[in-house]
Order: C-alpha cells, then sequence, then structure tokens
C-alpha cells in the first residue's frame, strides 16, 4: 500500500521522468505490447513505439487516478487497437488480406520454436479479453481489479474471463499434449 | 493467482520472447504504411469505374441505314390481320361439335 501512495505521489508530480518510467516498465510492456498484438512482433514493437511516442509528446496524459503501469498498458492496449484497425483496412483495400490468406504459415510453425508457436496459438485461440485478462494476471502479475482498469471492465467481468481462459488454455494445452 | 495455476504461468512465460532494448523501440521507425498500396488500389478502383462509366457514352452509335419503303409491297396492302394469340381462342373440333351426331349410323356399339 505504501509503495503504491509513493508511486502515485511520484507519477503525478510534474517533473515525473516520463522516459524514465517508460524504460523502467519497458520488458513488461513489451510482453503486454504482443499479448495486444497477438504475438505478432513486428505489430507489437510499432505499437509500443507508436504508444511511447503518445506519452512523451504528451498526446496521453497520464492523470494520476491509476499505478503508472495500469494507465500505460491502457494507452498500449488502446494504441495497438487503433494500428490493428487501421491495418485491416489497409489490407482490405488493398486486397492484401486474400494473399496473407493464401499465403503459407509463418515460419515460426515449421521452425525449431514448435513450441512456443503452439502456446501462442493456443493464446490466439481464445477471445480478446480472455487473452488479455490471463496474460495481465498470471504473466504480469496485476490483481483482477488491476487488469479490470485495465480493461476498462468490471472485477466481477474480469474473473469470469479469467477463470475461462485459464480453463480454456488448460484445455488446449492438454489436448496439444495428447490429441 | 494461486499456486495451482504454475502452469498457466510457464505457458505463458513460454509464449513471449525478449523484448528488443528501449532505446531500439524509442527510435524505431514504423513500417512503410503501405500508403503505397492503398494509393495504387484506390486509382486502380478508380481507372476501372471510369472506363465503365465513360465507355459506353464514348462509343459512337451508327445511324440507322435508310430504309426504302416500297408501299406496293404485300406487308404494306395486307388488310387482315391475324394477332398471334388468336390461335388460343380456337375450340378444338369446332366444326364436329356444330353438327348433329348421326346416332345408328356410326362404328360405335
Amino acid at each position: 500500500m505504501i509503495a503504491v501512495a509513493i508511486d502515485l505521489l511520484v507519477t503525478v508530480s510534474p517533473e515525473l521522468d516520463l522516459r524514465g518510467e517508460l524504460a523502467a516498465h519497458h520488458d513488461a510492456s513489451f510482453a503486454w505490447a504482443m499479448c495486444c498484438c497477438r504475438f505478432v512482433r513486428a505489430d507489437a514493437e510499432d505499437a509500443l513505439h507508436a504508444a511511447y511516442m503518445r506519452v512523451l509528446e504528451g498526446r496521453a496524459r497520464f492523470g494520476g487516478r491509476s499505478a503508472f503501469r495500469t494507465w500505460l498498458f491502457g494507452v498500449i492496449r488502446r494504441t495497438a487497437g487503433e494500428l490493428h484497425r487501421r491495418d485491416l483496412a489497409r489490407r482490405i483495400l488493398t486486397g492484401r488480406i486474400v494473399l496473407d490468406a493464401l499465403a503459407p504459415p509463418p515460419d515460426e510453425l515449421v521452425a525449431a520454436e514448435h513450441e512456443r508457436a503452439r502456446v501462442r496459438a493456443t493464446l490466439r485461440a481464445l477471445s480478446a479479453r480472455q487473452r488479455e485478462v490471463i496474460e495481465l494476471v498470471a504473466h504480469q502479475s496485476l490483481t483482477l481489479d488491476e487488469a479490470a482498469a485495465v480493461l476498462g471492465i468490471s472485477p466481477g467481468t474480469a474473473r469470469t474471463h479469467y477463470e475461462r481462459a485459464k480453463t480454456a488454455l488448460r484445455a488446449a494445452l492438454a489436448h496439444a499434449r495428447n490429441p | 493467482m494461486t499456486d495451482d495455476d504454475d502452469d498457466i504461468r510457464a505457458a505463458l512465460a513460454l509464449a513471449h520472447e525478449p523484448a528488443p532494448p528501449f532505446d531500439e523501440t524509442l527510435g524505431r521507425r514504423r513500417r512503410p504504411a503501405r500508403i503505397a498500396y492503398a494509393v495504387v488500389g484506390v486509382a486502380l478502383a478508380a481507372a476501372v469505374g471510369a472506363a465503365v462509366v465513360v465507355w459506353p457514352a464514348s462509343e459512337p452509335t451508327a445511324p440507322p441505314p435508310p430504309v426504302a419503303l416500297d408501299l406496293t409491297s404485300p406487308e404494306l396492302t395486307k388488310t387482315s390481320l391475324v394477332m398471334p394469340l388468336d390461335s388460343l381462342l380456337d375450340v378444338p373440333e369446332l366444326a364436329t361439335l356444330g353438327t348433329l351426331p348421326q346416332l345408328g349410323t356410326g362404328g360405335l356399339p
């Protein structure tokens, strides 16, 4: 609790070192961006860069109503969503969506990273909400309340998504081990 | 989150990979936005649309050749017309139905 209070005092102060804060949360932010971008690394790097630019250029302002990380995760999620929608529109407009559908599977499915690819495919098969909640709680160690704040949903809804995600993930992993 | 969720944690950890350096992400130049593709696509669609609209309008329409009328031809001197659907009004065997039957002289038993 004291740590949270100190964190809030630090983050709302005008001298907040935004760059330092971003650097401190960088690893977690990248993992979160990967989750938001369905584990497509190039998309995640684009989204993270755009989110950092928003923060540093003042287009996204931290109001101190939550922990910095919770707020930053929200910015990353919105940015990733906007980039995804923009990219989807371009792909439809240019017909690339058809070409991508006809393209062979990505290298990771046939390369040495088979296990990672399998887990990622399992995570992609979850709904976006389930994937996001389980990433925030199980991998980022956020509480359900914090995860709910990032996603803009109620804690009860977050809990429901979390339990369903765990069940679905366990079933998929068990099925993959013993098909 | 409980200790029973170690398998979930392990699976999620496996799905992730190390982050690139912070400065690299910050100084990242975004991939080409594929605007060129979009522009080409829009231009192509506009060109096809314009071609579809303009083609029929610009196609030269030759005036029909003059027809010489022969006022003495049989088609123009006909006075009785047979409409194409008149045959539907014909009653089959109307001539037979208009006469009295000759009973006893026919081949019926």
